[in-house]
């Protein structure tokens, strides 16, 4: 029968009966990934990217164990290497032949597990070498204008006659359309398209439209290509055939502004910013405290800024219980009925009332009183406090990784995209250098001899 | 285009009367026709490369080819949270069949409305039945059925429905499956297939894992990003703007780490199906949380507090890592320039000077801002923004887009809801 | 941005980003059903209940 639920052997009753938390920890089991094996095990995919959005849908492949070549610009590599939070964090070097110049912070995270390979693609002489690549392959990320790879000779319309299984995809800004030649960033994405609209204080509240602290709409779109590509994956073994995907960024800043595109097409309302409060729900909004947690700190971000709680208390029963804690019964009486809470100036009363009542008390302070009543109250985390946070660690999410190149370097991403827990995600090493991998890929995968590629070393070809 | 009318509005009341698809018709900027695209394409010579992509590519021709998933069975169970929706929206779109289910009293996500405006919700044809627009949007290709995991029966169902299925979305609380008998643990012995994803907000173990309160309420996600740092970094700095009044730490306008919980649960399903099918035969328990997800994508962020004990703070509409690279008020908005690399620095700074010469000299003069690494240093964004704000002030959006263009700059305002669709 | 044909009339709506494909695009075919709209038919069509046991466990609060 359907429903019934036998355990085979001693082990398995045990694994049955474990509390749900045990269970997962062992199913799981965070540092133990390379003992098990990967997902994507057998694809080869070659990455003609640069910044992030296109290098972290390759990245996402090469975290789930796929073979990820990415192709640089000889010498220079990817634009990304030259970038680092206020020129301040680089690992050393970007090439043998600049040791002095290393690769900024901007490159991490969208390029763990990858090869290195460096071409110079446009010269004629290395169209044949990229060909042979593609036989070998099952598919290719590029992000240049649209027809600069048809004019190469290196688009869909050539290579599916190489290779009918390719899958090929043309990440750009904006697609199809009058702006298709229009070059795309981040920041444009999130401007251009919606995203950054709807984020940040309203005016009356003195704020600006607000940009994400991440290049959310680069990793965003990238995260999606690596979706269509693996839809694409399935669709292959049914047919054997590939396809191309035209991908467009500003796209995905536009679907994550929820219900705010169906509102305007059916009642021409433009959605506003909303600061930090939630424009369905309320109390469900973070809230400045009287004083910093850290008063002695010297990082001015612990120093002045741990002041801000998340508070939530949307239904009936913890606005009361809200109301309660503040001590402030005209507050609930007036306010009783969640619809009544929503509205925007009841939003403004509301959250001006709990400011009033956390102006003499610490962060820590507000968030133990009301999480002690049983409300949802948490601090606002820093990088700091995300760094110390035990929950990350114990699922490792958060760790150190000894690279085989740079050695200590600690890991945000990666584990932290999802757990599986037969084939799991992981981080092999976090970058190479440009062009670390030419020789097993020219001489062991293609099959030249060193010579050859020592002279398109010289010339600067590789 | 309707004609132009005087409207007063003196109340809310009034406004009522307007919102009407009469008012505001779709659509404001309808989609290009062919003839328009061809033309584009011909000013870069790639016209036929345009035409070839035109054959084949056109949104319209969507219907005449295959579905990439189809055949793949998908079950989407959970209350609230925008995750499990997103990566069921994804399949379905793909072609997988998908069965979202909710409890006989429906999704609560159903009744949200912004500011809890009824006028704002759209009933149904037949039976009137209201629901808000952000689940109508988000619930793609998903067929809806009702079944209640809390009685022994909808249990049964539940177990029945998931023989059949490849996939389980789980949006529900840490174990909530579980103890009834429907999670990972009892469907795997049905159905060892069965790729089962928790979609989670900050996971359904460990120290932190999803909360509710003392009177049920769940966790949902600001939550998310105000505990992986995000809300922390986003936003502006007190050099710019006062603290309460707009200089402070910032959620994003949407539920925007569920979003990326969503796709990489859909990325991480795919894969194991991939593995499934290609090598063992078996399925597998996935967990993706919100909070972590969107830790994932947050820069280098958490590694450059490892690096040198940085921890990063706002920096508003500008970015640390790139010059240019932000947007800056102008006189009707905010306009966005980007452009980092010395062709594209030169260029924007060539535009500029047209307008405003001095640029020329106190920018591109400046020997500390020759280099592309140094144009990142604190300072030299300070300087270098300032004096491009400057300039934006004295034009609006329209302008200073059409200038830059003329330099093939990507730049572009600050556009609204209305000025994208 | 594309409109939709819905059980709510016509929706305004972002499309997918993969919509865009040579061999098999994704696509929005509805958006939105209300609650329990096709409980019917897909219990019917994979398990097997008739209409009728639907509307039993119905009744029962199960479905």
């Amino acid at each position: 029968m359907a429903g019934e639920i036998r355990p085979k052997s001693k082990e398995e009753l045990e694994e049955m009966k474990a509390p749900y938390e045990e269970y997962c920890r062992k199913a799981f089991d965070p540092g133990n990934e390379c003992s098990k094996p990967v997902s994507l095990n057998g694809i080869r995919w070659l990455s003609c990217t640069m910044y992030i959005f296109t290098p972290h849908s390759a990245g996402n492949l090469a975290e789930l164990g796929a073979e990820v070549i990415k192709i640089e610009i000889p010498r220079m590599g990817d634009a990304m290497r030259h970038t680092s939070p206020f020129n301040e964090a680089y690992l050393y070097p970007l090439h043998d032949t600049r040791p002095m110049t290393g690769t900024g912070f901007g490159f991490m995270n969208a390029n763990f597990n990858k090869y290195y390979l460096s071409m110079d693609y446009h010269i004629p002489e290395m169209r044949d070498v990229f060909y042979n690549l593609v036989r070998q392959s099952d598919g290719l990320t590029e992000l240049y204008r649209p027809g600069t790879f048809d004019r190469w000779k290196m688009s869909y319309r050539t290579l599916q006659e190489i290779n009918p299984r390719f899958i090929y995809v043309w990440g750009g800004g904006f697609g199809y359309g009058p702006k298709v030649f229009g070059g795309s960033y981040d920041i444009l994405a999130q401007a251009h398209a919606g995203f950054a609209s709807i984020t940040g204080m309203h005016d009356f509240m003195g704020g600006h439209c607000t940009k994400s602290s991440n290049w959310v709409m680069d990793w965003g779109s990238g995260t999606l290509i690596a979706y269509g590509v693996l839809a694409a994956l399935h669709w292959r073994r049914k047919t054997g055939l590939g396809t191309m995907i035209e991908f467009s960024q500003v796209q995905t800043s536009t679907r994550f502004t929820e219900y705010a595109v169906p509102l305007y097409g059916r009642f021409g309302i433009v959605r506003q910013r909303w600061g930090n409060w939630d424009t369905q729900l309320c109390v469900h909004g973070m809230i400045l405290c009287g004083k910093s947690d850290f008063p002695d700190a010297e990082n001015p971000q612990d120093k002045h800024d741990a002041r801000y709680v998340m508070v939530s208390a949307f239904q009936d029963a913890d606005f009361k219980e809200l109301c309660s804690v503040i001590r402030s019964k005209e507050l609930y009486e007036k306010y009783r009925v969640c619809k009544d809470r929503v509205e925007a100036m009841a939003q403004v009363d509301i959250y001006t009332a709990l400011e009033k009542w956390a102006a003499d008390k610490s962060r820590s302070a507000v968030a133990k009183v009301l999480t002690d009543a049983g409300i949802l109250a948490s601090p606002v985390m820093n990088d700091r406090e995300v760094y110390e946070s035990e929950h990350y660690r114990q699922r490792g999410t958060v760790r150190w990784l000894d690279d085989p190149l740079f050695g200590d370097v600690l890991l945000q991403a990666g584990y932290s995209a999802g757990m599986l827990s037969k084939t799991p995600r992981r981080v092999n090493w976090i970058w190479r250098p440009v062009g670390a991998d030419n020789l097993t890929i020219y001489r062991d995968l293609l099959g030249y001899p060193t010579s050859k590629i020592e002279e398109w070393y010289a010339k600067a070809w590789i | 285009m309707p004609e132009k009318r005087d409207v007063e509005i003196n109340s809310r009341q009034d406004t009522l009367k307007l919102i009407t698809p009469e008012i505001r018709p779709w659509p404001v900027s309808p989609p290009p026709s062919p003839e328009e695209v061809k033309k584009v394409y011909g000013k870069r010579k790639a016209e036929e490369f345009g035409q070839w992509l035109e054959d084949n590519m056109r949104l319209e021709y969507s219907f005449r080819k295959a579905e990439s998933l189809q055949g793949f069975k998908v079950l989407d169970i959970g209350l609230w949270r925008l995750g499990h929706k997103f990566a069921a929206s994804l399949l379905g779109q793909a072609g997988a069949e998908v069965i979202a289910i909710e409890p006989p009293t429906g999704d609560p996500l159903r009744q949200l409305t912004p500011f809890g405006r009824e006028e704002y919700m759209l009933a149904d044809k037949e039976t009137g039945e209201k629901c808000g627009l952000g689940f109508i949007n988000e619930m793609r290709n998903q067929h809806s059925i009702t079944l209640d995991v809390e009685t022994e029966e909808g249990q049964e169902l539940f177990k029945k429905l998931a023989v059949h299925a490849d996939v389980v979305l789980d949006g529900m609380l840490p174990g909530y499956m579980d103890e009834r008998g429907v999670g990972y643990r009892q469907l795997s012995q049905i159905n060892p297939r069965l790729v089962y994803c928790s979609v989670a907000l900050r996971g359904t173990w460990g120290p932190m894992k999803d909360r509710v309160s003392k009177f049920g309420q769940w966790e949902l996600d600001p939550f998310a990003q105000a505990t992986n740092s995000y809300a922390h970094n986003t936003g502006f700095p007190q050099d710019q703007l006062p603290r309460g009044k707009g200089g402070d730490p910032t959620r994003a306008g949407s539920w925007v780490a569920d979003y990326i919980a969503g796709e990489q649960a859909a990325v991480n399903i795919l894969a194991a199906l991939y593995w499934r099918d290609e090598f063992s035969g078996e399925g597998q328990l996935i967990e993706v949380s919100s909070a972590e997800a969107l830790m994932d994508i947050l820069d280098f962020d958490i590694s450059w507090y490892g690096f040198n004990a940085s921890i990063k703070a706002r920096t508003g509409g500008w970015d640390p890592n790139l010059n240019q690279y932000e947007w800056n008020p102008c006189r009707d908005g905010y306009m966005m320039i980007g452009g980092q690399s010395d062709r594209l620095w030169y260029r924007i700074g060539m535009c500029i000077e047209r307008d405003f010469p001095q640029f020329g000299r106190l920018i591109h003069e400046d020997p500390f801002l020759k280099e592309v690494g140094a144009r990142n240093a604190l300072h030299a964004l300070i300087k270098t923004y300032s004096v491009t704000t400057r300039w934006l002030r004295e034009i609006n959006r329209v302008e200073a887009e059409e200038k830059l263009m003329d330099y093939e700059i990507a730049a572009g305002p600050i556009l609204f809801i209305d000025e994208t669709c | 941005m594309y409109p939709c044909e819905t059980d709510y009339g016509t929706v305004l709506y972002a499309t997918s980003n993969n919509a865009f494909q040579v061999r098999a695009p994704h696509r929005v075919k509805w958006l939105g059903r209300r609650l329990g709209k096709d409980n019917y038919e897909i219990y019917r069509r994979w398990i097997g209940l008739s209409p009728s046991k639907v509307d039993e466990l119905k009744g029962k609060g199960a479905i």
